[in-house]
Formats: structure tokens, C-alpha cells, sequence
């Protein structure tokens, strides 16, 4: 499988060196498929949806979001690694498929820097620290101090193993030296459930469903994932904040295309991408959605964070004991 | 009282020109997703969103909760036509409605599947209507290990009431919980029975293997007997509504008793297909005449679509009342909420009345108008099954190679759903039952990872299944489920040898 994968891969290069002549002005000459790797519904897929829209009108193709979950997002990113490199099909990624992959799967049917081109990275997806409200602790430094006093008494959720959830808390843990249980669930729903229900203590929560809860006591915001505070919860302190200094275990989303895609083509998508994701609706829309809007960098400074994430998060997969299990 | 007062003007938000339309265009375009094999509600729904986000936040909710509500009305009909499950929950409707249409009764059975869907969800919606800050609690008291033991009770059930012969059975559930493990492990992250192939990592999808189970198999059966080649004249007017609305008011148990499992498994996430399965085996059980069941009994219909579409229905309560979605379609129903600016949770009852009883008011609208829709077009639905089989089988491949596809988007899922008709094909020819097949296929890594996280929350002691009285009775009654040929044939036995005493046992 692998090698006809691979000659599969070879055959597409071969292809576009001979159409790398087509000058990025004809782009796009069809419709332009972004691939979400996830169920229709998330904040990624509706974030898409919605400036998808907009991608369309201004590149005056139809933009189509195709959705293909599953497989932990890596059937998605294969497929879109096969796909002809000519900037009609992309991939919208979040940060567990191209970084921590590359460590977590012992052979991983895509090669994160060669077989993928980075477009266009438009927001950083934080994460808020819940507790149940039972749980006698207000903050950061005070859930350090009880798990301290409690050792092995206390669990957390996760949304499986090697997610940023998981490996958030992980990074806790280990800046922390404190001693949890980790439990990973299926998803941020039921997570969410167990942890106001009182079957699990807490959990790294995405910023979309915890904010009514926490405004509700339902669960206690302890801090936030990223370095700056996140627009939807203004009041909760970041992580660094509480306690401890430079902590930041953020996902985000990235655009990529295929590798190999001309580079002209690659930055008129960057720049109509560009455009817009920094549209105020689309920012508000972020926003509310949980996320923390950015401006993309350029796609030399794109290939740059790509690897120097693919070797912080591969340094906390092997820290964790998990590098190469799947 | 004051339910019934904000709810009268939830029907005052509703009733103007506009919200009325995109109600009905939401109801029709429900329908055709439902119908389509593979595309569900959730994929209707999501896709719809983005059109709704510069609507007013409801008329949105409305027109996108009526292609929910049309979606449950839809999954059936292809379920009774063509032995092909719209829906995930449409597969226990298949039981009887599909030998039903084969008997010529396709009308009476559109009709039992439309009405009882609409039973099942106006309990739902009683229930949401006048209780839903109270019940919504409840589904807080569901940990891992209560989750577990009902997906336990649901296999139990079908072990221990199934009419067949009980190691075909077990035959069939264990060789749907082997393949429910192919794939990504969440609890673990290792990768199970993939072989480095990746079309594997995702692993089997339930739908996929149910639409070559239930509808390829059945079109080599069918070829192979070269019987049904011709189609099915039934006499079909609107006369036959009224006949199945006359003979309904016997099966009110039935009925009762799957909007209950329906609303408790909705409120809980243990979902549809759970209920569905669970209603269909229980009113085999508690029937009269359980052996006709499987032959085209009307109760057999009304029993799982009763428990679906309250379940379906219900779902959506913890989704308003907590901010946590109940089922896929509810996840993307709150994503919706929260582009429009509304924040789900016991506030949105407080800060946003006209949205929250627009929305409950919308549910019973919806359904009325959806259930007058959908059967007027039942003589319409029914009529397919006229035309010859060898001008319809062809389109029924083509249309399940569609829904197949379209589920994930892979080819390679094509290909899996022929090999699932073949396998279905065979299961068929030795007489073992697909039933519990599929529902291991669709709960086996749910149940398989609410008892690993159960076993890690209790550091392996099994007796967490007991730790409260909610878990405890549950678990008992699966496994009294599961034993309970063992346990009349005793019964059977004892009063036999001590005649006089047998009032005193408790066995039954």
C-alpha cells in the first residue's frame, strides 16, 4: 500500500512539473475543494463554511467544503497529499495532523513537511482549564496545591490520547509535578458532561461549549491554554498568568495545499486567504466561536512554525511516553 | 402553567408568513435527505448552516430543526420500501415494515412508521415543554459506567429476548464486535486490525456495512429467488391511513412504552439507534404473539420508530437546557446557536423566551405539518413497489453506492458496502440473524470505551456497575435480560415439582 501510495505521489509530481507552466493568473480554472478533516459542525468546519463563502465570490470559482472525518484526521491528509498539487485542492489541519503526528505515529502514510505546501494559518485554538465546581479549588495554584495534598486521587479527561487536551495537561503536570489520572473520552461533549456530573475532575475544555457552562457554575474556569486571554472569556486569567510562567499548549488552523504546488498559485491563495480570514465578521465569528483570530504570517515564516511545532509537540509526545504508538 | 403561556407565545413568534415558509422548505428538504441513504440529518443540517447565518436566529433554528424533523420522518421510508436504512435508527424498522411491503401492506406500513414517529416525538416534546430544566439534570448522573451498563442492557436484550436460535446470535454480535474494533483505539491511541492499510484507520462506518447488509444482500435474494422480480400492486388510498389510525389505540402500551425508552436514552446520550433496537425487542417481548414479529407485524413498526423519533426529539433537551449536544445533529444545532449569538444553557430560557419557545413551539408545529406531508405522499412512496423490480434494482445499486460514498466521501466505502451484501447474503442463507450484527458494529466501541474509562475511574474493580442504585439496576436487569431463557426454564421447573408454593416465587 505504501508504495503505491508513494508511486501515486511520484505520478502527481511528474504531472504538475509538466503543468507547473500554468501561470497562477488562470487560477483557479475550477472549483477550489477545501477538505475538513472533521464531522460537519465543529468551529473548524463552521468557521469554513463561512469564509469559504467569501473565498469563493472573490476567487469566482465555487470554493466546496468537503468533510472527510475519521482516522483521526489522517485519512483526510492523505488523500489531499495524492491530490493534484494545483491549488484546487486544500486541506484545513489542525495542529495534531501535521505536528504531532509526525511523532505520535510510528509510520504515518504522509510526510508532514514534504507532502504539504502551508497557506494560510488563521487562528490559535486555546483551550480553558474546568473543574467541578465541587473540586475545593479556585485557582491554578490551589488545584496544584490539592493535587499535591491528594496524590493519585484525582482524574482528568482528555478527547483522546495524543490530543492537545491530553498533551495540555500533560505540560501541566509535568511544569507542576503533580500526579492526575488521565481519562480519555471520546469527545469534548461527553468529557464536558462527566466532569459537571462529577465523574471526572476536570478537563482542558474548547472554548466554544464551556463558556455558558462556566458563566452558568456548571464547572470553574481555572485558566486559559494560550498566551493571551481568549475574546469569549475575558475574565479567566491565562494559564502563564496563574502560575505558571510561558505556558502555552494552543492548536490552531492551518491551510495547506499539496506539495509541490507552484508557488505563485500558493501565494494567491494566501493572499485571497488572507483577505478573507482578517474580514471583521469572519474575526467576530472566531471569536465567538472561541478562537483567538490571527493575521497569517507569510508562507516562508509558515514553513518555519510548521517545523518548530513539529519538534515542540514531538518533544512532549516522547516526554509522555507515546511517541511512535500509533 | 406557565409553560403552556410562553409556549402560546412561542406560537405567536411562529405563526407569520416567513418563519411558516422556511418551516416548510426545512421539512422538504428534510425528507429528501432522509430518504437518500448515507446522507443523514446531521449532514443535511450542517451543510444548510451557513445559509442560515444571516437569518434572524429564529427562523434559522426553525427551518433547520424541520430538516431534522423531515430526516426522521424520511429515514423510514426507504427502510419499508427496500430494506434499506435511511438512518442508523431505521434498521429495527426494517424488521417488520420491510416484510410488511413485501406482503403488500407498504401503505399501512408507511403509515404505522409516520404516525408513531409523530407519537414519539410529541411525548419528547411534552416532556421538553414542561420539564426541561429538572430532566436535563439527569443526564449529569451518566458517568462511563452507567453508560456502560445500557449499552450492556441493549445487547442483553437482544440475546435474551431475540427469537433465534441463541448461538447464532452470539455468532453474529461477536463478529460485530470484532470489526466495531478495527481502526483508532481512543482510549489507548493504538491502531487495531488495520494492517497498514489506511483506508482502515476509520475504521468500519456503521452505515456503510448497513446499506450492504440490509439492501445489496436483499437485491441477490431477490434475484436468486427471481420471485419479487415483478412489483407489488397495492391498493393504496387514504383509506388506509384511517384503517391504521383505527387499529393504533390497541397498541398503546407499545407505544407508551417506546416513548419512554426513547425520551430516557434521548436525555442520555445513549441515542437513537439504542432506543430503537431496545423498543422493537421489548415489544417482541411483551407481545401476544412474539412469534409473529420479523414477518410483518404493524406493532414491530410502531415500536422502534416510536422510540427513535422521542429519543431524536429528546436529544435536543440537554442541548437547550445544558449547552451539551445529546446527538450529532444537536452538536451542529449548537454550533448554529452560537453563530447567531445565542449562548446555549439555562440562560438562553431566561435571556432569549422568544427563541427557546419559538423553537419548543416549531417542534409541535413541525410535526403536524411534517406528518399531513409526508403522508400524503405515502400512495406516492408506496407506488414505487409497482414498478418492476429489474427497472428498480439497478437504481436502488446505484442510489446505496451514492449513500455509501457520500458518508465519508471514500470510494474504498463502496467497495466495503458490496462485501458487506455479500456477507448479509450469507448471513441470510445460514440463517443467522443481522440484527445483532449491526447493532454491535454501532455500539461495540461506545460500550467497549465507557467500560475501559469505567475500569480506569474504579482502578478495575467491576463492582463499580453496582456503586449506585441508578448503575445497579441497570446492570442487574441486563443480565437477568441476558439469562432469562435460563431463568423461565427454571421458573418452569420449580413450579412444576412444588406446585403449591409457586405463588411464592419471584423468578418471573
Amino acid at each position: 500500500m505504501m508504495s503505491s501510495l508513494k508511486s501515486c505521489v511520484a505520478i502527481a509530481l511528474a504531472l504538475t512539473a509538466l503543468s507547473q507552466s500554468a501561470p497562477a493568473q488562470d487560477f483557479p480554472t475550477k472549483a477550489v475543494t477545501l477538505v475538513v478533516p472533521l464531522a460537519p459542525g465543529g468551529a473548524m468546519d463552521i468557521i469554513a463554511r463561512a469564509y469559504g463563502a467569501k473565498l469563493s465570490e472573490r476567487l469566482g470559482k465555487p470554493v466546496i467544503i468537503e468533510n472527510r472525518p475519521g482516522g483521526g484526521t489522517v485519512t483526510a491528509a492523505v488523500s489531499v497529499a495524492k491530490a493534484a498539487p494545483d491549488g484546487h485542492t486544500l486541506l484545513v489541519t489542525p495542529s495534531g495532523t501535521l505536528a504531532t503526528n509526525a511523532t505520535l505515529y510510528k509510520s504515518l502514510p504522509y510526510d508532514p513537511i514534504k507532502d504539504f505546501v502551508p497557506v494560510a494559518l488563521y487562528t490559535k485554538v486555546p483551550f480553558v482549564l474546568v473543574v467541578n465546581p465541587a473540586l475545593p479549588v479556585k485557582t491554578l495554584p490551589e488545584l496544584i496545591k490539592y493535587a499535591k495534598d491528594n496524590p493519585g486521587k484525582l482524574s482528568y479527561a482528555s478527547t483522546g490520547i495524543g490530543t492537545v487536551p491530553h498533551l495540555a495537561f500533560e505540560i501541566l503536570k509535568t511544569m507542576s509535578g503533580i500526579d492526575i489520572t488521565h481519562v480519555p473520552y471520546r469527545g469534548t461533549p461527553p468529557a464536558l458532561n462527566d466532569v459537571i456530573g462529577g465523574h471526572v475532575h476536570m478537563f482542558f475544555s474548547d472554548t466554544a461549549l464551556a463558556p455558558p457552562l462556566i458563566n452558568d457554575g456548571k464547572v470553574r474556569a481555572l485558566g486559559i491554554s494560550s498566551l493571551t486571554r481568549a475574546g469569549i472569556l475575558p475574565d479567566v486569567p491565562t494559564i502563564a498568568e496563574a502560575g505558571l510562567p510561558g505556558f502555552e499548549a494552543v492548536s490552531w488552523h492551518l491551510i495547506v495545499a499539496p506539495g509541490g504546488t507552484p508557488r505563485p498559485i500558493v501565494e494567491k491563495v494566501h493572499a485571497e486567504l488572507r483577505a478573507v480570514t482578517t474580514a471583521p465578521d469572519i474575526r467576530q465569528q472566531m471569536i465567538t466561536m472561541g478562537l483567538i483570530p490571527l493575521e497569517t504570517p507569510s508562507v516562508d515564516e509558515l514553513q518555519r512554525f510548521v517545523a518548530s511545532e513539529i519538534s515542540s509537540w514531538g518533544k512532549v509526545v516522547r516526554q509522555v511516553g507515546i511517541a511512535g504508538t500509533e | 402553567m406557565e409553560a403552556f403561556g410562553l409556549l402560546l407565545h412561542g406560537f405567536s413568534v411562529l405563526l407569520t408568513f416567513k418563519t411558516l415558509f422556511f418551516m416548510i422548505v426545512g421539512l422538504v428538504l428534510g425528507i429528501f435527505v432522509g430518504v437518500l441513504p448515507g446522507l443523514g440529518g446531521p449532514n443535511g443540517v450542517a451543510i444548510l448552516l451557513p445559509l442560515t447565518f444571516t437569518m434572524d436566529p429564529t427562523t434559522a433554528i426553525v427551518m433547520l430543526s424541520c430538516i431534522y424533523w423531515g430526516a426522521l420522518f424520511g429515514g423510514a421510508i426507504t427502510s419499508i420500501l427496500f430494506n434499506i436504512p435511511g438512518e442508523a435508527w431505521s434498521v429495527a424498522t426494517t424488521f417488520d415494515g420491510y416484510p410488511m411491503a413485501q406482503n403488500g401492506q407498504a401503505a399501512e406500513a408507511l403509515t404505522a412508521a409516520f404516525t408513531s414517529s409523530f407519537i414519539g416525538s410529541l411525548v419528547a416534546v411534552m416532556l421538553i415543554t414542561f420539564l426541561a430544566p429538572g430532566i436535563a439534570s439527569f443526564a449529569l448522573q451518566f458517568g462511563p459506567p452507567e453508560f456502560f451498563s445500557v449499552y450492556l442492557l441493549t445487547f442483553c436484550s437482544f440475546v435474551g429476548l431475540g427469537r433465534e436460535d441463541k448461538h447464532k446470535t452470539l455468532i453474529s454480535m461477536t463478529l460485530g464486535l470484532l470489526l466495531a474494533g478495527i481502526g483508532l483505539d481512543t482510549v489507548s491511541g493504538q491502531l487495531r486490525m488495520t494492517f497498514g492499510y489506511e483506508e482502515l484507520l476509520r475504521g468500519i462506518n456503521f452505515l456503510v456495512a448497513v446499506i450492504g447488509l440490509f439492501g445489496i444482500s436483499e437485491i441477490l435474494l431477490t434475484m436468486e429467488e427471481r420471485l419479487a422480480l415483478r412489483g407489488h400492486a397495492a391498493s393504496i388510498s387514504l383509506r388506509v391511513v384511517l384503517k391504521v389510525w383505527r387499529e393504533m389505540p390497541r397498541y398503546w402500551m407499545t407505544l407508551l412504552r417506546s416513548s419512554a425508552i426513547g425520551c430516557w436514552l434521548g436525555i442520555t446520550p445513549g441515542g437513537a439507534i439504542a432506543a430503537s433496537f431496545m423498543g422493537y425487542n421489548l415489544a417482541k417481548r411483551f407481545s401476544n404473539d412474539p412469534e409473529g414479529f420479523g414477518k410483518g407485524k404493524i406493532e414491530g413498526v410502531f415500536a422502534p420508530e416510536t422510540a427513535a423519533h422521542a429519543s431524536g426529539t429528546a436529544a435536543l433537551l440537554p442541548m437547550l437546557a445544558l449547552g451539551i449536544p445529546g446527538s450529532g445533529t444537536a452538536a451542529i444545532l449548537l454550533g448554529g446557536l452560537l453563530v447567531w449569538g445565542l449562548n446555549p444553557g439555562p440562560l438562553l430560557f431566561v435571556e432569549h423566551k422568544d427563541f427557546v419557545w419559538g423553537l419548543i413551539a416549531s417542534m409541535y408545529l413541525g410535526n403536524v405539518v411534517g406528518l399531513v406531508m409526508v403522508l400524503t405522499t405515502v400512495p406516492v412512496f408506496a407506488a414505487i413497489l409497482r414498478v418492476p423490480f429489474s427497472a428498480i434494482a439497478p437504481m436502488i445499486v446505484v442510489s446505496c453506492a451514492i449513500g455509501a460514498f457520500a458518508i465519508q466521501n471514500a470510494m474504498f466505502d463502496v467497495w466495503l458496502m458490496l462485501l458487506f451484501g455479500v456477507v448479509g447474503y450469507v448471513f441470510k442463507k445460514l440463517n443467522i440473524p443481522l440484527a445483532p450484527f449491526t447493532l454491535a458494529l454501532v455500539l461495540g466501541n461506545r460500550a467497549e470505551s465507557a467500560f475501559r474509562l469505567s475500569m480506569i475511574g474504579s482502578g478495575g474493580d467491576m463492582f463499580v456497575f453496582w456503586s449506585n442504585w441508578l448503575v445497579g439496576s441497570i446492570t442487574t436487569l441486563a443480565l437477568v435480560l441476558l439469562f432469562w431463557p435460563l431463568i423461565t426454564q427454571i421458573y418452569v421447573r420449580a413450579t412444576r415439582l412444588w406446585r403449591p408454593a409457586s405463588g411464592g416465587s419471584s423468578a418471573a
